[in-house]
């Protein structure tokens, strides 16, 4: 059994802490209280710490269509808003005195180094001046434990979708294990970049933007045939990506000669940029949900969690059900925009379990934050 | 002016940051140390504090390496007094 | 399981042929059954006991978009049909023998392969296997039987053919003379190819399978199985460690690819 109070909170009745996350282009700041209960001495009820979230504040770097994000100028925004946010998450969470704070929660990676960095030098500067001790957290357990506490889902099979991972991920001895992943690059990623090719907007996500527009495709029997990429466990899309990227050049360039787009005799339109959204997402989530069922049948579970950015595509979620439904007592969890985009809350909530497990940082020389680190690097302590 | 360590880079500056107190200049230093310097062969920093002071030596291979490493620091220093400024009273 | 795939599966095969379900799998439910679907002396050994065939059934997927479906069901029961039908006549490859198949209603039936392992720890597939050993996790036995699956990999790799999804269910311990004989089965993703990079993908997915099931001793355990699949090139000769080594640094990449990508858009 576990003892999540091996740590008593500093008021002696419950615990606070603010979380700070800027790995990407969101900046986030939250703050969560746990209330001390006894129930927690011993037992397994980490999803279940009944945490009350008294602030969630978020800013995104936004770039202009057909832009991407680059980590010089994510870390000029991120200093630019970062005490500002801070300021305002605790006036939010009505905390008149920070150093009642039982421990200030930064993201240690992995992500965008410049924009990591700009957050951690805060964090470090708050801790000294309000004696409050520092967790470094590991991004992607952040959004698996926020999930959990979320949803209550005891222990499923997560699916790690956002812009910089994708990842089919299992709990088994104190690991958060990686059974599946992209073997190129991300899932967002290859929605994001596709965005971009589109011209579309990044507000508020390019991925929502593709969503909405694959809505609207008026073709939705007959699909775009795409390569289908799985890998056992694993999957690859940075062929898929190159072939719509070609495809909606095609299109865009009018190029008649391709007769998948083009009728070859009448030079009639056949497809619409709406079509190739809806193709793509069809294709890229059966990818998902059947890599993720393939994870689940693997270790002999039937709850499914999806966490990240891309996990509030409601296409995403729909398909994640389905599949559940056709597996014996298959229950899927997932979460709305507040929690699955990168947030300050979820480093809070990883964070704070870590705290109460009396692993805090020691030394500054501990808060050097890692472009490269690995859910499956953290000894996760809070579980059985 | 060069720092106490004996290098051969040749392009260096020395910079003094004033803070209200001697603290302040103290947790400055604190916060700036951990992070080690990607390639310690073409760049140098060292940080100290001096009464309320906070002083700071950097080295370089060329002055474009100096440029870009001194931008950096300083943007760090700006937060770090940011923070200060906003949450001490 | 779900009782409208079995249902489907009934109406299919008809009440002639009465199946038991075994498991269900992430792509297809597993049934078996005593009838042969064609030859009606084959239901019964010479000592008049009944044989055991496996039909596999891959129901549609309704999560997916229709034409997905069709086309992948479609593909993977044929591509399956056409590894096991060739790949059995490999000499020294262990598979399962190909006895039917129906690639419109995803359907095949093969021969049934393993048994239940003593103690109640399950079917002989590995996984469960080198979990009966997890007290004793560096017997002899193991290493055996982790050499042949090696092996196994090797000849599939040498004879030009992926597996695709290779994982210690994937794989089935079937005794032959008291001793340990490896099966590799469901080909559902696999493939013939010349590429080095799948065989890299093939041994990245395995070795991931092993660590992330079988993590106390998987490093052991993977260099037993690599141990095996490399004696099996080495006995090739010249071109055998020239096609090994190929393999093997391509493996490495796959690896340092997955270890490596920084993981940021």
């Amino acid at each position: 059994m576990v003892n999540l109070n091996s740590v008593p909170p500093k008021n002696g009745q419950c615990y606070l802490a603010l979380g700070l996350e800027g790995s990407a282009n969101k900046l986030g700041v939250g703050i969560i209280k746990h209330p001390f209960l006894s129930k927690h001495e011993n037992s397994d009820l980490s999803h279940y710490c009944e945490m009350e979230i008294l602030s969630n504040i978020r800013d995104t770097y936004v770039t202009p269509p057909g832009e991407g994000f680059l980590p010089r100028d994510t870390a000029r925004h991120h200093r630019n808003w970062v005490v500002r946010l801070v300021r305002r998450a605790l006036q939010e969470a009505n905390v008149s005195d920070p150093s009642q704070l039982d421990t200030i929660c930064f993201t240690k990676g992995p992500g965008m180094g410049a924009p990591l960095h700009s957050v951690v030098i805060l964090a470090r500067t708050l801790s000294i001046m309000w004696d409050v001790p520092l967790v470094g957290v590991n991004h992607c357990v952040g959004h698996i434990e926020m999930g959990r506490e979320i949803t209550k889902a005891e222990n499923p099979v997560v699916l790690y979708v956002s812009g910089g991972n994708t990842q089919v991920i299992a709990y088994s001895e104190n690991c958060y294990r990686i059974f599946g992943e992209t073997l190129d690059i991300a899932i967002g990623n290859c929605l994001d970049r596709f965005a971009r090719t589109l011209k579309i907007p990044n507000e508020p996500s390019p991925g929502f933007n593709i969503e909405q527009l694959a809505k609207k495709s008026l073709n939705k029997q007959d699909l775009v045939e795409l390569p289908y990429t799985v890998k056992g466990m694993d999957l690859s899309m940075s062929g898929i990506l190159g072939y719509v990227d070609s495809l909606a050049k095609d299109l865009f360039n009018k190029n008649t000669k391709n007769k998948i787009l083009f009728d070859p005799k009448t030079g009639e339109q056949l497809v619409t940029v709406e079509d190739i959204c809806y193709s793509l997402q069809e294709n890229l989530f059966a990818m998902l949900v059947e890599i993720t069922e393939r994870a689940m049948a693997h270790v002999n579970s039937n709850q499914v969690l999806i966490v990240g950015g891309v996990g509030c595509n409601v296409r995403l979620q729909e398909m994640m059900a389905t599949m559940c439904r056709d597996r014996s007592n298959g229950q899927v969890h997932a979460t709305d925009e507040r929690f699955c985009i990168d947030n300050g809350v979820m480093i809070a909530q990883a964070g704070l379990l870590q705290f109460r497990m009396g692993n805090v940082v020691k030394d500054l020389s501990e808060t050097v934050v890692t472009q490269k680190f690995r859910t499956d690097e953290v000894y996760v302590a809070w579980r059985e | 002016m060069k720092g106490t360590r004996q290098s051969d880079l040749a392009y260096t500056l020395y910079l003094e940051v004033p803070f209200k107190t001697a603290k302040q200049a103290e947790t400055a230093v604190k916060v700036l140390k951990p992070d080690p310097i990607l390639k310690p062969q073409d760049f140098h920093v060292e940080y100290s504090s001096k009464a309320h002071n906070l002083c700071v030596s950097f080295e370089g291979v060329d002055d474009r390496v100096l440029r870009v490493g001194v931008s950096s620091v300083i943007e760090s220093i700006k937060t770090i007094i940011e923070t200060i400024d906003e949450f001490s009273h | 399981m779900s009782k409208e795939v079995i249902e489907q599966v009934v109406t299919y095969l008809t009440p002639n042929v009465p199946i038991v379900p075994i498991s269900q799998g992430a792509e297809a439910f597993v049934f078996t059954t005593n009838v042969h679907p064609y030859n009606a002396s084959a239901c019964k050994t010479a000592g008049d006991i009944p044989v055991k065939y496996i039909i596999k059934y891959r129901p549609p997927k309704k999560y997916r978009h229709p034409s997905i479906d069709k086309t992948l069901t479609k593909h993977r029961t044929l591509s399956e049909s056409r590894i096991l039908a060739k790949l059995s006549q490999v000499p020294g490859l262990h598979v399962p023998k190909l006895i039917a198949c129906d690639v419109y209603n995803g359907c095949i039936w093969i021969e049934f392969i393993g048994e239940d392992l003593p103690e109640s720890h399950g079917f002989s597939n590995l996984k469960n296997f080198l979990w009966m050993y997890k007290t004793d996790p560096y017997n002899i036995a193991v290493e055996k039987v982790l050499f042949k699956v090696g092996e196994q990999i090797g000849l599939l790799h040498w004879n030009d053919y992926c597996h695709g999804d290779l994982t210690t269910s994937n794989l089935v311990l079937h005794q032959e003379n008291g001793d340990w004989s490896p099966y590799l089965i469901d080909f559902g993703l696999g493939s013939a190819s010349t590429l080095v990079e799948d065989k890299g993908v093939d041994l990245y997915v395995l070795e991931r399978a092993i660590i992330s099931t079988h993590s106390k001793f998987a490093d052991k355990y993977n260099e037993w199985i690599l141990m095996g699949f490399k004696s099996v090139y080495e006995n090739e000769g010249k071109k055998g460690q020239q096609k090994l080594k190929d393999v093997i640094k391509r493996f490495e990449e796959v690896r340092l690819r997955g270890r490596k990508r920084s993981m940021l858009g």
